[in-house]
């Protein structure tokens, strides 16, 4: 990924953020929820995409899914990614001893849930909330960045500063802490952006199957409430949901991709240093 | 010099430091080398061996990290400016120090031998030439079925060279492949680079050991922070040598700090499954040790000194015999043997974690054991550091962004820092180049008349350890073959693979 | 009954929807239409599937439609005639009442035979007698047979919950359920209630052989057994194929006695099948296609002669939409009818709860009420209907739907107008205001239409100066738990659907009977002496002026009482090919009509 590229993709994200925090900050995106115009209503001064079925502002909707997409993301990506840093770390340094082989056997487990229906079922038990949904996602997601840590556990387990904390008498634990999961940064940020990339899927396939977010407006609900509209030719909600959705999803996989790449280019660049 | 085969003139690359330019890693290098020609470049840490063999190998981009001027001509055609990707691997090819590193761990050596073959013979030649090269490097057909795991590095670095055999290539840039090897491996591989020199290959082969140099080569040159200060051709005889090491303090015949009885160790079997336990690599060590000596271990690479020193350590399991500390202590706990033995790492800039200021590091060790508290431990920190002859400066610094003479210092430090009573060196200076080795062996010996630790270095080289031991432990196959005062073992060596080390070492 | 089955679907609908979908689709494809020629084929889709054609679990109209098919029914509602009107089926006239309401006396049709079973002595169908009907009745409160269906009879009839609790033996007789020969029944009630006979048109009272239940066992709800004009060839997740009863009775269409209007049916050409005995095809297939447009494609594509047309494709079906009328391009192979639901949509208010509800103080009891009143006056019913139901709902005062023959068209429509201003001056005279307004808590089922009918709700209640953060969504993730919520009295307001399981206002009404509160039917805990009083009074009057009169006083209480916001009656728009000839229903009662379908040949 060129610089320039990588640059682009950060200064979308930038976009992204601004207005998350604009909807945050009260400036925009706060009359999402007024129902007071037209039914299906066009492109105007007013409603600058356009109205939904019950009159409500298709730009502020959009504006204000920004920051839900946001919000469910960084709080996913960020515990998921933790939890799974953690156990995957865990699984790794203790490889093949019982808190290795609980972990394969909950990460075997878990992948063997179709996701929705684990989203589901944990939306049943918790009643359909946004909590419900958020740890339906983390409880599945943690799962890909725990097996990636393990085998990097493995092999950093292996390495002599690692060792040399062992022999310095650092408890396991700290080990993991201090000495592992620092030196997976790289991995850890590409997981965490690619944790987000799911997460944001993922909230607008439970939206669309009526298990979102219920307090505010999201993307997902957004394009739930298309799916009657499309088929009788309007677009405007769909669009307004679906595109932004794209550039954030497109934009985060790039920068993990970035991300991934940046531990190789960081060797060979350190290469004529170290001579 | 008109038969010349590789050109090099004024190459200067400078390191761009966000878009300006920085320090120059090259400086106007000028030589020049002929067809069958070996030879041998020398120079310390950081003064650009390494980079002058990325940059012939065409692996320094002028690009945003580096700018590379001059020319490099091979065959009177300009090198420099095509990327290593569309060189054609005959004209330079390159070995490196870490032999195994640069062989696919999941497929048999045979098999990437032959795909070198298929990419660069044509047909009808790739088997003879193959078989020719192996047997001109006196390698066993059995090899090509194994995986690269499975050879030692010396094996591994001469399956290297068979490939750059198979290119035949003009001119081959050997960088550091023996300083890995123990001495027996080191003159196979030597040997094996001599046959492809005498197939028509130019050899540059980069090294800090310039006895090496010395005996190898016809033409040697040494570098200096960037320029080519030195290059002449070599004179029969001639080894540069260096100072030699004071002798340390003898031990004074205390009770013994570690005491240890028919250790036994296994290799740990692959993975964790049960039942399959791993051979022997300790089969039944004994030996004492008392405070204040020196004791080298040494012998060939797969004998069992390393891991030995993990037994000490805690890094792997004994599974029978005895280890005492001081007298009597059999099972100590991860405190204990903390305070008990320290372990410095052959490879300095892996045994310090990458994402820790030395400060950090330093600190570490003493937080989690001694009594200073957060408040005082900067003081203690600049105290130890100034013990391994490092200036408080440092503190800030990651690793990587310290030379490898101050990795392994900082290495030391960390380890010395708990004042244990046992240090055990696993080659420590094997990667450094002459001038700190003798460095960091002095302060070694420094350390210990200073805290009267015991020291085990442990060593493939004969010649590097035994200036400063007192005893000598010899060790092949996992067992004892020889112990005793260095001077007498020296003198008389009884078995015959210590006789061997010897020759190997003078010859 | 509850409307388990809303239109916005639930949410296993949907999610199996995405798995099974496809299936279905593909399914409908493969079916080559291979059928001999000269059969007569009608092929009705439904949007979910039946899964028990056992008549004591006929508690979705996916059953009923089934079911009352391939069984009969002592009566039976008439075809064509609205409201709707009964007429005997199984038997042969109208049922005698005593002077007193408590005897009502049933003789059969003779020569009614079930269809031949392997469940039969000789594998031929025997007649049906009047032991069999006291045998389907008593079989409900047969704890063995998991009935859904015995609380149209629970404690109603002597001796049969007795009956019941003293182990369910069949040799034991019910006092309750004598038969005086064997065709003539007489039904002792421990009270009067006059809609007995209705409740022995529902497809629960259906009658079935005792041999066919003994035989089948479990598998009796995949075998059925009846005396309907159709019977059973195959059955499974996708599809149930019917074929005509050969044996069945000759009962002669007499159009007039059907209710037969020219005005309304007269382009149907229904008068074809005048004077013939049903059935008049040769196969009568159930497609069960969940998904919405996969079922329109099919309908399209000529593969199903029968489907309600789906909202999402409403817009392109409907030229206009008041008087609703069909897009020129599709009337030349379809019809269309848009019928109005036996049923009420309304929000009704929880009278136990906090701030809403009825007080026992009387300036509070006045002040509550002011503030249900001013939400009903904030209820925009307009726009309700227009945003969610196509404009084609029909929005009525009280609960008494226009479809029940109590229904008063002269009632007072300002409980239905919206009017923002009033509301405010009433809270404003009550002392409502941002601060002391109480927090209105919403609960929906987890479905995004759901969620606008919400939004929209809390939109029109800003309207009225309800402050944003007051007006508070709970999402539940089954209709279940929402139901279970309201149960539990939980909800300030119970937004639901009432589908009347048989034409009688009755039926809604007792949604508001004091002794009836939670966990009864009475999910607003309403309480009001005087309805209660005039409740007791009409329930067990026998259908009359006198008993209409005091219907309808009970429905201006409640909206004198401000008791719900409400109503609506949803309209479905029933399309068929053209091929078929028939006057199409989906409600609850109506799955008789397709006794009546014809289909003529191009």
């Amino acid at each position: 990924m060129s610089r320039w590229a990588a640059q682009l993709c950060w200064s979308i994200l930038g976009t992204y953020v601004a207005i998350a925090v604009g909807v945050w900050c009260g400036l925009w995106g706060q009359n999402y929820d007024l129902a007071g115009g037209p039914k299906w209503g066009g492109i105007s001064s007013d409603y600058w995409l356009g109205t939904n079925l019950i009159g409500q502002d298709i730009f502020a909707r959009s504006l204000t899914s920004v920051a839900t997409a946001l919000q469910t993301g960084l709080m996913v990506g960020g515990l998921a990614t933790m939890a799974g840093a953690l156990a995957g770390a865990c699984a790794g340094y203790w490889r093949g001893r019982w808190p290795d082989r609980i972990l394969l056997w909950l990460m075997g487990v878990i992948d063997a849930i179709p996701f929705v229906l684990l989203a589901a079922a944990i939306a049943y038990a918790l009643g359909a909330q946004f909590i419900a949904v958020a740890l339906a996602m983390i409880l599945t997601l943690w799962v890909p960045v725990a097996r990636l840590v393990r085998a990097e556990t493995q092999k950093l387990r292996t390495m002599p500063y690692v060792e040399s904390a062992q022999i310095i008498g650092v408890s396991p634990v700290l080990i993991i802490l201090r000495h592992i999961l620092p030196n997976t940064w790289h991995l850890l940020m590409a997981q965490g952006l690619l944790v987000m990339v799911a997460a944001l899927k993922a909230e607008v396939v439970l939206s669309f199957l009526g298990i979102g977010s219920q307090a505010s407006v999201s993307w997902g609900v957004m394009i739930a409430e298309s799916t009657q509209e499309v088929a009788s030719g309007r677009f405007n909600n769909f669009l307004a949901a679906s595109i932004p959705l794209f550039g954030l999803v497109f934009v985060l996989g790039s920068l993990a991709d970035f991300f991934q790449s940046r531990r190789a280019g960081d060797s060979r660049a350190s290469g004529p240093m170290q001579a | 010099m008109s038969d010349s085969i590789l050109e090099v003139r004024d190459l200067t690359v400078t390191l761009r430091h966000r878009g300006a330019s920085g320090r120059r890693l090259l400086d106007a290098i000028d030589f020049s080398v002929a067809a069958g020609e070996f030879v041998g470049l020398s120079g310390p840490s950081g003064s650009g061996k390494s980079t002058l063999a990325l940059a012939l190998l065409g692996l320094i981009d002028d690009g945003k990290q580096a700018s590379v001027s001059g020319s490099i001509e091979l065959n009177g055609g300009q090198l420099l400016g095509q990327p290593a990707a569309q060189r054609d691997g005959r004209c330079i090819a390159g070995i490196f120090q870490d032999p195994v590193a640069a062989l696919n761990p999941v497929r048999t050596v045979g098999s990437q031998l032959r795909e070198v073959a298929q990419r660069h013979l044509p047909r009808g030649s790739r088997q003879s030439q193959v078989q020719s090269a192996l047997s001109s490097l006196q390698l066993p057909d059995a090899l090509l079925q194994r995986y690269p795991f499975q050879l030692s590095g010396g094996q591994c670095q001469r399956i290297a060279i068979c490939m750059a055999m198979v290119i035949s290539p003009a001119v081959l840039i050997a960088d550091e492949p023996t300083s890995a090897l123990d001495t027996l491996s080191q003159q196979a591989v030597m040997q094996a680079l001599d046959v492809l020199r005498q197939q028509g290959s130019a050899i540059v082969l980069i090294s800090h050991d310039r006895r090496l140099i010395g005996r190898w080569c016809d033409r040697s040159m040494v570098m200096d922070a960037g320029r080519l200060t030195v290059n002449q051709a070599v004179s029969e005889g001639e080894l540069p040598g260096g100072p030699k090491y004071r002798k340390p303090a003898a031990s004074d015949g205390n009770s013994p700090v570690l005491r240890c009885h028919g250790v036994v160790a296994r290799h740990r079997a692959n993975g964790s499954s049960k039942g399959n336990r791993g051979s022997a690599a300790l089969a039944g060590i004994t030996f004492e040790l008392s405070a204040g000596e020196t004791l080298a271990v040494v012998g060939p690479s797969g004998c069992g000194k390393s891991t030995l020193a993990r037994v000490l350590v805690g890094l792997h399991p004994a599974s029978g015999g005895r280890i005492q500390w001081g007298g009597a202590l059999e099972r100590p706990s991860r405190r204990q043997r903390a305070r008990m033995a320290q372990l410095v790492f052959q490879n300095p800039a892996l045994s310090l974690s990458p994402t820790k200021t030395v400060m950090k590091l330093i600190a570490e060790p003493m937080l989690l054991h001694t009594t200073v508290s957060r408040s005082q431990v900067k003081d203690e920190v600049a105290k130890w550091l100034a013990r391994v002859g490092l200036s408080t400066e440092l503190f800030d610094r990651y690793p990587h962004q310290l030379s490898g003479g101050q990795q392994q210092r900082i290495a030391i430090a960390r380890a010395i820092c708990l004042e244990p009573r046992v240090l055990i060196a696993d080659e420590p200076v094997a990667a450094l180049d002459d001038d700190t080795r003798q460095a960091a062996l002095r302060l070694l010996a420094q350390i210990q008349v200073q805290h009267r630790m015991a020291l085990i270095l442990i060593s493939h080289d004969l010649s590097s350890v035994t200036k400063v031991s007192d005893r000598v432990l010899v060790m092949d196959a996992g067992r004892v073959v020889e112990l005793g005062e260095t001077a007498g073992v020296l003198a008389a060596p009884s078995h015959p693979l210590t006789q061997a080390l010897l020759a190997a070492d003078c010859g | 009954m509850l409307e388990k089955t809303n239109r916005d679907g639930q949410l296993l609908r949907r999610v199996l929807l995405a798995t099974l979908g496809m299936t279905v689709l593909l399914g409908c494809e493969d079916r080559a239409p291979e059928q001999t020629p000269q059969l007569k084929v009608y092929r009705h889709a439904m949007d979910q599937a039946t899964v028990d054609l056992d008549p004591a679990a006929a508690a979705t109209i996916y059953s009923t439609f089934v079911v009352n098919n391939v069984y009969d029914t002592l009566f039976m509602y008439k075809y064509l005639a609205r409201p709707y009107a009964l007429k005997p089926n199984l038997a042969a006239t109208l049922p005698e009442v005593s002077a007193d309401g408590l005897s009502y006396t049933i003789r059969l049709r003779r020569g009614v035979k079930f269809i031949d079973s392997p469940a039969f002595d000789n594998g031929q169908g025997r007649e049906v007698t009047a032991a069999d009907v006291v045998y389907s009745m008593m079989r409900h409160f047969d704890p063995a047979t998991r009935s859904q269906g015995a609380w149209l009879w629970q404690g109603r009839i002597q001796g049969l919950d007795q009956w019941a609790a003293a182990g369910a033996d069949y040799s034991k007789s019910v006092s309750g359920l004598e038969l005086v020969d064997s065709h003539q029944l007489r039904i002792h009630l421990t009270r009067p209630y006059p809609q007995l006979p209705y409740t022995l048109a529902n497809a629960f009272s259906a009658v079935v052989p005792k041999e066919a239940v003994d035989h089948f066992g479990r598998e009796f709800s995949r075998n059925p057994v009846g005396s309907g004009p159709f019977e059973l060839v195959s059955f499974d997740t996708s599809k149930a194929v019917l074929r005509a009863n050969e044996g069945f009775r000759s009962v002669p269409v007499d159009l007039a006695e059907e209710g037969f209007d020219p005005a309304v049916h007269g382009e149907l050409g229904i008068e074809a099948i005048a004077g013939r005995s049903p059935p008049f095809v040769d196969e009568l297939e159930f497609h069960f296609v969940p998904e919405s447009s996969a079922r329109w494609a099919a309908f399209r594509r000529g593969e199903v002669d029968f489907t309600l047309a789906p909202n999402e494709v409403l817009d392109l079906t409907l030229a206009q939409t008041s008087p609703p009328q069909m897009a020129e391009e599709l009337q030349t192979d379809y019809r269309m009818r848009v019928a109005t639901e036996p049923a009420v949509l309304f929000n009704i208010f929880n009278m136990d709860s906090e701030g809403f509800g009825q007080h026992t103080d009387p300036l509070q009891n006045e002040r509550q009420h002011a503030l249900r009143c001013a939400i009903i006056a904030g209820f925009d019913w307009q726009q309700h209907n227009e945003r969610f139901y196509f404009d084609l709902g029909e929005i009525f005062p009280g609960v008494i739907p226009p479809d029940v023959a109590e229904f008063d068209p002269n009632l007072s429509t300002d409980s239905v107008i919206r009017d923002v201003d009033y509301a405010k001056r009433l809270l404003a005279e009550h002392g409502w205001t941002a601060e002391n307004l109480p927090l209105l808590t919403f609960g929906v089922p987890g479905s995004i239409t759901q969620r606008n009918i919400f939004e929209q709700f809390r939109s029109f209640m800003l309207d009225i100066g309800y402050p944003r953060d007051k007006v508070v969504l709970q999402q539940f993730a089954t209709f279940g738990d929402l139901n279970r919520a309201w149960k539990r009295s939980e909800l300030p307001i119970i937004n639901k659907g009432w589908g009347l399981d048989y034409p009688d206002a009755e039926n809604i009404l007792q949604l508001f009977y004091g002794p009836n509160r939670t966990p009864g039917s009475n999910d607003g805990n309403y309480q009001n002496d005087q309805y209660d009083l005039w409740y007791e009074k009409a329930s067990v009057m026998q259908p009359g002026p006198e008993r209409t009169e005091l219907y309808r006083s009970m429905n201006r209480l409640l909206i004198d009482d401000c008791a719900a916001i409400t109503g609506l009656s949803r309209t479905q728009v029933l399309m068929w090919n053209r091929r078929a000839i028939a006057y199409p229903d989906r409600a609850m009662v109506g799955g008789f009509y397709l006794r009546f379908v014809d289909v003529v040949e191009d």
